[in-house]
């Protein structure tokens, strides 16, 4: 990261230098064609308007050959066959046919080369198939269809129903009633919820091609960049400012669904959209395997050199031989006479070149091979296949099969790895009472009798609960949610229940701005007026809606989120009995959440409005400012209670826990969770073995206690012989451990601990704990597995990572290495498919030094027993190693299976 | 097959419209996972509804369920294989060293022979002199049962030296006619006789070192006084018949060719009796031609004619005398020639090593196979059965032995 930043920091300092710099925001000129005064000014407008033509195309015809041939040969083994037939062709007299030597180079290099070229023509095709594919863009004042490759930067564009995005757009008008449009994102992150676009706010209606021909204004944003989820930009047109969020950008590989046509603006265009920046991110890991190729590669020449010099010097003793022996007199070559020299380093050749079958040629292209098809197996494995989900496991990487079996350290996700995520509505704590649902109706836990729903204690609870999320009607079918957050959909869920629904947001008269929600609460309808949805974030830990009540017309703050993000925000309610509360769902294994809301009046309400829309129009610092204005509208709130959600553990996960505790590998959950949540879970799930003893490094906020906590742990383990110590540390203290340098100490602790268990990380804290382990003394294979994208920065440090297809998207599933349905299946990953390819790829690498010394042995064999060198037995048999060659190690990989 | 396949997609279909009607409200994430890293996206406007089952295919291939079969090395297994293969062994090694010592054979070096009448050998004399002849005396302890064959040996002789093996002309060989002579051949393939040019016939370096020692083999009777009674040596039947049927043919005429440098007869006439065994289809020739593939080695000379009177069953035991035209000269380099009379069996001719190989081995087999089986009886542990392994694998925690169960689960039929 420093070097990066640094070079960054370089980069620009020469740009400034030579007058170059980088300007700070994209310029993207809307509708110009290069004749307008600020498009003239702009020394740069032909080079912004940037072609959307994409090549993810290694080779052309033209420079396949060259350029394969040129990356095959940079591989040990190739490069020295090549230099051998080179020499074999220069040196007079060979000793064998140079064509025993060329044909099976050329039969790797051809099979390289074939499978090289035919996924570049897939590539081709599919580009071709790409750049090709029409659309439409406004030109000269009406739409035209072209090419997806003809469209540029600052191009309108108009996209029916049902069609791809070409590049990133920005949404400038959506030809339906309420003005927006809904996309789906399978392709980019797996989701298949309907998301919701709308055009920037306050911009006028673009709704004909006359008036999108005279729409001429200036973009600025951000350059390109891969984050799929943010978006910084603002519309100029002349002196007012439309400020552009995530919400007015279409992706391109997303797709348009229900709004007939829409118009957008390309903003990013071929290798500068998102999604093709986010494709070259794919993680480049290397097996443990991989990485000692070459080195056994270069102990094979190392034999060779060895060998050959051994012979040469044993081919010595009959130096004289055409001189003694009258009857190869005249047999000599021409140059034993003239230069003795030149004849004895040729000779040094012929040795080089006779036992050149030592060097392991086709141990890539089988290692290869072998792996290809192990993987494979894991993806057609039966017993790898969900049936609930319909989701066999997929193998998006066939590089790191046997590293699968020397995995030390595993690092897993709670929620979604271990648990479920399908949340079951438990409880819910409010005026120091808790209550819980049986059959659609309310008690008091412990009592019989149950509670009116209406009474008016609950009512800022259902309102909240209602209101409070970002759960939607499914589009296409009325009768469904969609939701992004099981939790959100677990309360919707539980008051439909109570006879409480959310029947969607609607306009409910045309001249008002907003949507509202409405709630169906016992057959009467209230509408809401949805004011500001703040979404949530994993800094902030809490989300909010501004709503106004339409019939009482007053303007409220309803609030949900983690306990510690809300209840230190709390002013009014009862803050201590909700904690214990919170505490005792949290030591049920509970999912909590703090509930909140705050009365506003209207001139607050404005207030916040402004610095909103002031926060958005500034680009550089947007998220700062927003966080700012957030966090000054969540304040003063007034607590309504606390919810505990159940989040059901996964199928056999104890028991796979278990089994891989056996096998020796140690398991550390890494959880955003809570401490006594995450404990509970931990132990119900067996993670802790029951007689460990716990030992604490969480919410310390001092250095030195850390570090006095530390030292004494660290004594303490060392003195106890049985070690059997459970860890739990939290990610406050953690990160006070990753700035003062601790990290040694605390990885002794670790390394000592059977079990591990990290709460409240995030996903930086997740990788940084990853890496810590894998740069440790022993430097240990570990892999990570996670489900949701708070894990993905997890997968990727780890060597291996493998994603479970979650509840959330598939994101992790996407970024990891093998992904599959249930963590049960990670004992069948690990213990048999790992121990499998591990033990399978050792035998192939070990038969390679097996094999190519036999190939040599009888050569060797007859230089040392005859002394005398090269002769006719040695030519003939040696097609016969060109055909072991060949079929001997390609045997070895269909014998492994 | 296919019906079954289709059943078993029927029942998924209901099992996946049972789950998603449990869970309400839930939009499955079934959508197509296309990689995001795949690269760009090809316009796919298909809803993902009634897309056929992703369930993997449960056939053995793809289940790595073919049959194998892995032995499990127990001394109830190794033991009776290491007594069985030594005894098999023990019995052929007998078998083989049997046949190789009923072999009669009979080896003498003459390298050194003295020449008739004086006390200088040969082998100093042929530089000079055109001829030289020794005579040597022995006795045959045994009789030799026919057929006999007579040898030449050689010691320290390259014939597989590479520059060697090549200096012939096949083609030549063959009878064909040609132009020029391969290159191989060079420098014995062309000679200027009064400013004519004429080719070596045979040309190269291997026909131009043909072995020209002659042997001459005399009975002189189980005492040693009756006159000496020549025994006819046969000089056919001694080559591969793939050697003199296929790759060596005489040309139309041998007009324009010229011996090798180092022969003193033309190829016309090495056989002075008996036509058809002249020219390239000489068969000494022919076995000189084919190289040995070792510095040490014999090759057969003639055979003995069993259809004289006396000889007619055997060389019978008693002494005999050869006379050896000594012309080859090998004492330059270190080399040894004998004569060899041997007989032969089924095996070929003499060759202990083979049998004494097998008993080595075998012996060796039984003696491990009793040291192993004395360790299995002191230290054995008693493994009841393999859930035994099982427990004592757990125990010892070590995940390499659990997965060789998982495996060996996997491989099992």
């Amino acid at each position: 990261m420093k070097l990066d930043n640094l070079r960054k920091d370089i980069l620009n300092f020469i740009r400034e230098k030579i007058g170059k710099s980088l300007p700070k925001n994209r310029k993207i000129f809307v509708n110009y064609n290069g004749t307008e005064p600020e498009a003239l000014a702009d020394p740069h407008f032909k080079k912004k308007r940037k072609k959307n033509f994409i090549k993810t195309s290694k080779y052309t015809i033209w420079n396949f050959l060259p350029k394969n041939l040129f990356e095959q040969f940079r591989r040990i083994a190739y490069f020295y066959f090549l230099i051998n037939i080179i020499v074999i062709f220069a040196i007079p007299d060979p000793p064998s046919s140079p064509y025993t030597s060329i044909i099976p180079l050329a039969i790797v290099v051809l099979v390289t080369a074939i499978k090289q070229a035919y996924e570049d023509f897939l590539r081709h095709r599919e580009d071709r198939k790409i750049n090709e594919s029409l659309t439409r863009v406004l030109k000269d004042g009406a739409f035209k269809d072209t090419k997806w490759k003809d469209v540029r930067v600052g191009d309108i564009v108009e996209i029916t129903s049902g069609k791809m995005f070409p590049c990133d757009l920005v949404l400038l008008n959506s030809n339906s009633e309420d003005d927006v449009c809904y996309i789906t994102t399978v392709n980019l992150d797996g989701e298949t919820n309907l998301k919701e676009k709308s055009r920037p706010k306050n911009l006028q209606e673009l709704d004909s091609e006359e008036k999108l021909s005279k729409f001429k204004a200036i973009i600025l944003c951000d350059h390109p960049n891969t984050n799929l989820y943010q978006f910084k930009g603002k519309i100029l047109l002349g002196q007012s400012e439309f400020p552009i969020t995530n919400d007015n950008i279409l992706l391109r590989g997303s797709c348009l669904k229900i709004s007939p046509k829409v118009y957008g603006c390309a903003i990013y265009t071929g290798f500068d959209t998102k999604v093709m920046l986010n494709s070259k991110l794919k993680s480049n890991k290397m097996s443990c395997i991989e990485k000692k190729l070459n080195a056994f590669i270069i102990i094979f020449l190392i034999v060779l050199a060895v060998l050959t010099f051994f012979c040469y010097g044993l081919s010595f003793i009959y130096q004289n031989v055409y001189e003694t022996h009258w009857y190869l007199k005249g047999s000599e070559p021409t140059y034993y006479k003239e230069n003795r020299d030149l004849y004895n380093f040729i000779f040094l050749i012929y040795f080089m070149n006779l036992l050149n079958y030592i060097v392991p040629l086709s141990l890539y292209v089988t290692v290869e091979m072998q792996r290809f098809v192990g993987s494979k197996f894991i993806e057609w494995d039966l017993k790898l296949y969900d049936e609930e989900t319909d989701m066999p496991a997929k193998a998006n990487t066939s590089d790191l099969n046997e590293d699968l079996g020397q995995v030390e350290y595993l690092f897993s996700d709670k929620t979604g790895t271990l648990t479920k995520n399908e949340m079951i509505f438990k409880q819910f704590s409010i005026d120091n009472q808790v209550f819980e649902e049986r059959h659609g109706k309310l008690y008091q836990v412990n009592k019989k009798k149950d509670e009116e729903i209406k009474d008016q204690k609950f009512a800022r609870l259902w309102e909240l609960m209602s209101l409070c999320h970002t759960v939607q009607i499914d589009l296409l079918d009325k009768t469904k949610y969609q939701a992004s957050s099981p939790d959100e959909m677990c309360f919707i869920d539980f008051l439909h229940n109570l006879g409480i629904v959310f029947e969607g947001d609607k306009k409910i008269s045309s001249n008002s701005k907003n949507k509202s929600r409405v709630i169906n609460f016992q057959s009467k309808q209230n509408y809401y007026e949805i004011l500001q949805i703040l979404e949530f974030d994993s800094t902030r830990k809490r989300m909010s809606i501004i709503v106004k009540n339409n019939e009482t017309n007053k303007y409220v703050l309803y609030c949900k989120g983690a306990d510690s993000a809300i209840l230190s925000k709390c002013i009014a309610g009862d803050v201590k009995t909700c904690e214990t509360h919170i505490k005792d769902f949290g030591s049920k294994g509970w999912r909590t959440l703090a509930l909140a809301y705050r009365e506003l009046t209207s001139e607050e309400y404005e207030i916040c409005e402004k610095n909103l829309l002031d926060a958005f129009n500034d680009i550089e610092n947007r998220n700062e400012k927003i966080a700012e204005v957030y966090d000054e509208i969540e304040s003063n709130l007034v607590l309504v209670g606390a919810t505990a959600i159940e989040d059901k553990l996964q199928e056999d996960v104890a028991e796979t826990l278990k089994s891989l505790r056996q096998s020796g590998i140690k398991i550390w959950v890494l959880t955003g969770d809570k401490t006594e949540t995450a404990i509970n879970i931990s132990t119900s799930c067996q993670h802790f073995p029951q007689s460990a003893e716990k030992i604490f490094l969480t919410s310390m906020n001092d250095i030195d206690e850390i570090k006095n906590r530390m030292n004494s742990y660290l004594e303490k383990i060392k003195k106890t012989k049985i070690k059997n110590f459970a860890l739990i540390v939290d990610g406050q203290t953690l990160g006070f451990i990753f700035h003062n340098d601790l990290d040694e100490v605390f990885a002794a602790i670790c390394s000592d601990c059977d079990a591990v268990l990290g709460c409240r990380l995030s996903p930086a804290q997740k990788a940084q704990i990853v890496k810590l382990i894998k740069k440790s003394k022993t430097k240990p294979i570990t892999a990570a597995i996670g489900d949701g994208a708070n894990d993905v920065s997890m997968i990727q440090e780890a060597h291996i990572g493998f994603g479970l297809f979650g509840k959330e998207g598939n994101n992790a599933a996407k970024s990891s290495d093998f992904s599959f349905a249930k963590f049960k299946f990670l004992k069948r990953m690990l213990l048999f498919h790992g121990y499998l390819y591990y033990t399978r790829s050792a035998v192939l690498v070990q038969y390679f030094f097996l094999q190519k010394p036999r190939f040599c042995d009888l050569p060797s064999l007859f230089c040392f027993l005859e002394r005398i060198f090269w002769n006719n037995i040695v030519q003939f048999y040696r097609f016969d190693f060109l055909q072991h060659n060949i079929d001997g190690s390609s045997h070895i990989v269909l014998w492994n299976f | 097959m296919d019906q079954n396949d289709s059943v078993i997609t029927n029942i998924d279909q209901i099992k996946r419209a049972k789950s998603s009607a449990i869970n309400r409200g839930y939009n499955k994430t079934e959508g197509s996972r296309d990689d995001i890293t795949s690269g760009p996206i090809v316009s796919s406007t298909e809803q993902p509804q009634n897309k056929q089952s992703k369930r993997p295919k449960n056939t053995l291939l793809k289940q790595q369920r073919l049959p194998a079969w892995q032995p499990i090395l127990t001394a109830k297994t190794v033991l009776p294989l290491f007594f069985s293969i030594g005894v098999i062994f023990v019995i052929l090694g007998g078998i083989l060293l049997h046949y190789s010592n009923i072999v009669n054979e009979f080896v003498y070096d003459y390298t050194d022979c003295n020449s008739v009448g004086t006390n200088t050998p040969c082998s100093k004399l042929i530089n000079d002199t055109t001829t030289c002849l020794c005579e040597i005396s022995f006795k045959l302890e045994e009789d030799f049962e026919a057929p006999v064959y007579v040898y030449y040996g050689l010691r320290n002789f390259y014939q597989n030296h590479r520059r060697y093996v090549r200096s012939r002309d096949d083609n030549q060989l063959l009878g064909n006619s040609y132009e020029s002579l391969s290159s191989e051949c060079k420098p014995y393939d062309e000679q200027v006789v009064d400013g004519v040019k004429k080719f070596i016939a045979p040309c190269g370096a291997i026909a131009n070192s043909l072995f020209n020692d002659s042997f001459e083999l005399n009975y002189t009777g189980a005492a040693d006084q009756s006159p000496p009674l020549k025994i006819n040596l046969l000089r056919t039947g001694i080559a591969w018949n793939t050697d003199k049927d296929v790759k060596f043919k005489n040309p139309e005429s041998f007009i324009n060719t010229i011996k090798p440098i180092n022969w003193k007869k033309n190829v016309t006439e090495l056989d002075p009796e008996d036509p058809n065994n002249n020219g390239f289809k000489n068969e000494d020739l022919i076995v000189w031609m084919r190289t040995a593939a070792l510095p040490n080695f014999r090759k057969l000379y003639r055979r003995v004619d069993h259809s004289t009177v006396n000889f007619n069953s055997s060389l019978p035991k008693g002494y005999y005398k050869i006379k050896i035209n000594y012309n080859y000269p090998v004492t330059s380099f270190d080399g040894r020639k004998t004569f060899i009379i041997s007989t032969t069996t089924w095996i070929g001719g003499k060759n202990p090593f083979l049998g004494i190989a097998y008993l080595v081995v075998g012996s060796l087999c039984i003696v491990l196979g009793f040291v192993f089986l004395a360790i299995h009886f002191k230290f054995a542990r008693n493994l009841k059965s393999s859930e035994d392994l099982y427990q004592s694998n757990m125990a010892s925690s070590s995940r390499n032995n659990i997965s060789v169960i998982e495996a060996s689960e996997s491989q099992q039929f």
